[in-house]
């Protein structure tokens, strides 16, 4: 196709609905609350489109019928090209919005991949913080871009130059891994995160800014401090000071309930021995459901108690409503690294049912609350315990999504074992097998639909491509050795791939631009935009 | 892609003046560092290593040392060139305010078993060449075969991997095993494969890409061909390598010694590593 020129399309044009950010919208019933700044389908302006984190576009000039002629329309690549990203581009009013490792990040025409601006944070790796290459993108308000950095910091960005607006520092009186989960706009407030809860050298914390000021209105940590709620949990030592539960991901949001629900990481100070923190180790491995306003934990629910297997729970929690029991429910599912998919009331916390999506062999059976109870060999030892699912979990933190028309959730999942040890892991699927699928979950029976294999030797390992759905009745998904993929969302049936040539770490997204629908996924060292051939 | 021979030939007089100094210089270094280890490169002591690596090192570094979310330590300079007691007090104490962590459970032993193991790791080429009839052995490789499948000074076969720079890449055990038993371990790129079409044709030969949709196999005849996995009844990998299994058999003890002596001097350190294909 040859895209019509550039100046005959106008970037840009509705900059700053800020005042439409702040106005949440109460969905008739049954719909699902959205915020109104995310009804227009054209867009995509959260990591997982909406801050539902249901990764589900209604646009559907792609679809079954005509999938099989999507053709690359651009790519773009990352400068300095040794960069990676696992990031999520946003696209709002016909401009994109690409971070690539917290350290670089770029404005491009979506129809065209020509840049329109770039913008180099002053950082040099080497000075503590994280894996400049592990960002997962923007947030995105008014005309205001949001990305956590290496060094623990928040900044905000102009959208129309880049022009850096200001830098808010998210650090505590502990070592920096950085922030590395895309912000969320909730309210006119930025939540992020921070990383680091393997080191056995921090506490996990979300903050909250004021999304003007960059004003930091609170902090809500992971790992309480003694005497507050959660801390009998803990034993009395110091581990708690090193707990991790670091929410590194991004959560979501419903308006209705005016809740954040935000995962947690894994428990510190080590993450296979758990000797010297005796306890649930709350409130990691947990959701939370968090108000905007204060961070006042309303509820929570803990997926694994005493997590000894690195297995955090770092998943999307997606935002359904739908029936439950023949009534309308509001649901909270999370695909969990521990090889379970959990449907929780997001109103109450109140735990419904958790259904084995991956194979595991660690559960006993779970409480009628909820609290699953752990077989006593799963434990890590001395001698090593082989436990399924493997360090890598069931599945990650790659986006799953949910199609409102099938009815499905669908999820990046990993079949393998490992051998656990008190003082690490090694991960021996070449003698034990291990496979990554893309399964289809019936959310109404918790059984698997259907299931795609990803094939091949590189599929073998641990797999962080993310899935998205279409009204098109697509799912649209990648894999380590470089596939971007489309199924029918119905049946499973593989519709279209195309080799990027790179590993792809990232979600796919969707957005339409000069009237027409493209679907863009983030590969090793660029951006791959895909149209219909014309 | 091969070099020309006068390409060759400048290629090792480059070696000479550039680099064959530099290694000498960190061949004295690595021995000179590793004698303040108690274990040296003992094999028990590199055994019970390899299993501590295995247990507390591997998650991060992978499972032979070679990278993974961290560092590849078999390249590291501290790994291969910084004195032993840097690396046992690297190891007890981790790197503060990254993600490397303490050990301070492990006993020393424990310690220098791992520094053993990541040494042997580290610095295969660094030790003595075999002895042997080395003029001998270069004849063996033409005549017992070897050049038909394997790359050598600008020369030889395609089917097995490039030898030019083996010896440094492999001990000289590793070398002995891969020549007397090739069946243990298929050098990555080059594993044996079967696949079967609908149409019931049959073909044999080395993995060289798969993925979800293809397989990629390379036969004898050099060429490659493409096939859809939907047009496959079957695909599988073979125990059994490409390369013959019987030279224990078809040479004499000291025939072997010789090609053996012979391939341990194959230290070019300019011969690119040619990867197999899951280096995404």
């Amino acid at each position: 196709m040859a895209a019509p020129a550039p100046e005959m399309r106008t970037l840009g044009v509705t900059a700053a609905a800020a005042v439409l950010t702040l106005l949440a919208f109460n969905a008739p019933g049954g719909a699902q609350p959205l915020e109104e700044r995310h009804r227009n389908s054209a867009n995509w302006m959260s990591y997982d489109r909406d801050n539902t984190g249901r990764r589900y576009s209604e646009l559907d000039e792609i679809n079954r019928e005509n999938v099989a002629r999507l053709v690359p329309k651009w790519m773009f690549q990352y400068s300095p090209q040794q960069l990676r990203s696992e990031a999520t581009p946003l696209v709002r009013d016909e401009v994109m919005y690409l971070t690539a490792g917290g350290m670089r990040a770029f404005a491009l025409d979506p129809v065209t991949g020509r840049s329109i601006w770039r913008f180099d944070y002053p950082y040099t790796q080497g000075e503590g913080g994280s894996n400049p290459n592990w960002s997962r993108g923007f947030g995105l308000s008014g005309n205001r871009l949001y990305v956590g950095t290496p060094d623990c910091h928040l900044i905000a960005l102009d959208t129309r130059n880049g022009a850096m607006l200001w830098r808010s520092a998210v650090t505590a009186d502990q070592p920096c891994f950085g922030s590395t989960g895309a912000p969320i706009v909730a309210k006119n407030r930025v939540l992020v995160g921070i990383r680091g809860g393997d080191t056995g050298l921090v506490r996990g914390y979300l903050d909250a800014f004021n999304a003007e000021t960059g004003r930091r209105e609170w902090r809500f940590y992971t790992v309480p401090a003694p005497g507050n709620p959660g801390s009998e949990t803990w034993p009395d030592n110091d581990s708690w000071k090193a707990g991790g539960g670091t929410p590194w991901t991004s959560g979501t949001y419903d308006p209705e309930l005016d809740l954040l629900f935000w995962p947690t990481g894994n428990p510190g100070p080590k993450d296979f021995d758990g000797r010297n923190r005796e306890g649930d180790n709350l409130f990691t491995a947990t959701l939370l459901a968090l108000r905007p306003d204060d961070g006042e934990l309303v509820w929570h629910y803990q997926y694994t108690p005493h997590d000894e297997h690195d297995w955090d729970a770092n998943q999307t929690p997606v935002l359904v409503d739908a029936p439950w029991d023949g009534q309308p429910r509001k649901l909270l599912v999370h695909p969990n690294r521990n090889a379970f998919l959990y449907v929780l009331d997001r109103e109450t916390g109140e735990f419904l049912r958790a259904t084995e999506f991956a194979k595991q062999n660690w559960l006993d059976r779970f409480t009628p609350e909820g609290r699953p109870i752990r077989k006593p060999e799963a434990t890590p030892s001395t001698t090593g315990a082989l436990v399924c699912p493997d360090i890598h979990g069931g599945t990650n933190w790659q986006s799953p999504t949910y199609h409102p028309g099938t009815e499905l959730f669908y999820v990046m999942s990993r079949d393998a074992c490992g051998v656990f040890f008190r003082t690490g892991h090694s991960i021996d699927h070449l003698e034990t097998g291990a496979e990554n699928f893309l399964r289809a979950i019936d959310l109404e029976s918790g059984r698997i639909r259907w299931e795609i294999p990803l094939r091949g030797v590189e599929n073998r390992e641990v797999m962080f491509a993310g899935v998205m759905s279409t009204a098109g009745g697509l799912v649209f998904f990648g894999s380590r050795d470089g596939n971007f993929m489309a199924a029918d969302a119905a049946t499973g049936e593989v519709l279209w791939h195309f080799n990027t040539g790179g590993t792809i770490r990232a979600s796919p997204v969707t957005y339409e631009a000069n009237d027409r629908q493209f679907v863009a996924i983030t590969t090793k060292s660029g951006v791959f935009a895909f149209g219909l051939h014309e | 892609m091969r070099f020309v021979t006068g390409y060759a030939s400048a290629k090792a007089a480059l070696v000479i003046v550039s680099t064959l100094l530099p290694v000498a210089a960190d061949r004295a270094s690595a021995e000179e560092s590793d004698g303040g280890n108690p274990l040296g490169r003992d094999p028990e002591a590199i055994q019970a290593g390899d299993e501590l690596f295995h247990e507390r090192c591997a998650v991060c570094h992978g499972q032979r040392a070679q990278g993974a979310m961290a560092s590849n330590l078999v390249r590291t300079r501290t790994v291969r060139r910084g004195s032993v007691d840097a690396l046992f007090e690297l190891i007890r104490t981790g790197m503060p305010g990254t993600e490397m962590p303490p050990q301070p459970d492990l006993s020393d032993q424990s310690i220098w078993q791992i520094v053993s193991y990541l040494r042997s790791m580290a610095l295969p080429g660094q030790q003595p060449p075999l002895p042997g009839n080395v003029a001998a052995g270069r004849a063996l490789f033409e005549s017992a075969g070897c050049a038909g499948c394997h790359v050598l000074n600008g020369s030889g076969g395609f089917y097995g991997p490039p030898l030019d720079s083996i010896a440094i890449q492999k001990t000289s055990d590793q070398i002995r095993e891969d020549v007397l038993e090739p069946d243990a371990s298929q050098a990555y790129g080059h594993e044996s494969v079967a696949v079967e079409t609908l149409d019931g044709r049959s073909v044999e030969g080395v993995l060289k890409n798969e993925d979800t949709f293809l397989v990629l196999v390379q036969k004898a005849d050099g060429q490659v061909e493409v096939f859809r996995r939907s047009r496959l009844r079957l695909v599988e990998m073979q125990s059994r390598s490409r390369m013959p299994g019987d030279y224990g058999t078809r040479l004499s003890g000291e025939q072997i010694g010789d090609l053996l002596a012979f391939l341990d001097r194959q230290r070019d350190p300019f011969t690119p590593v040619v990867r197999g294909f899951g280096v995404y």
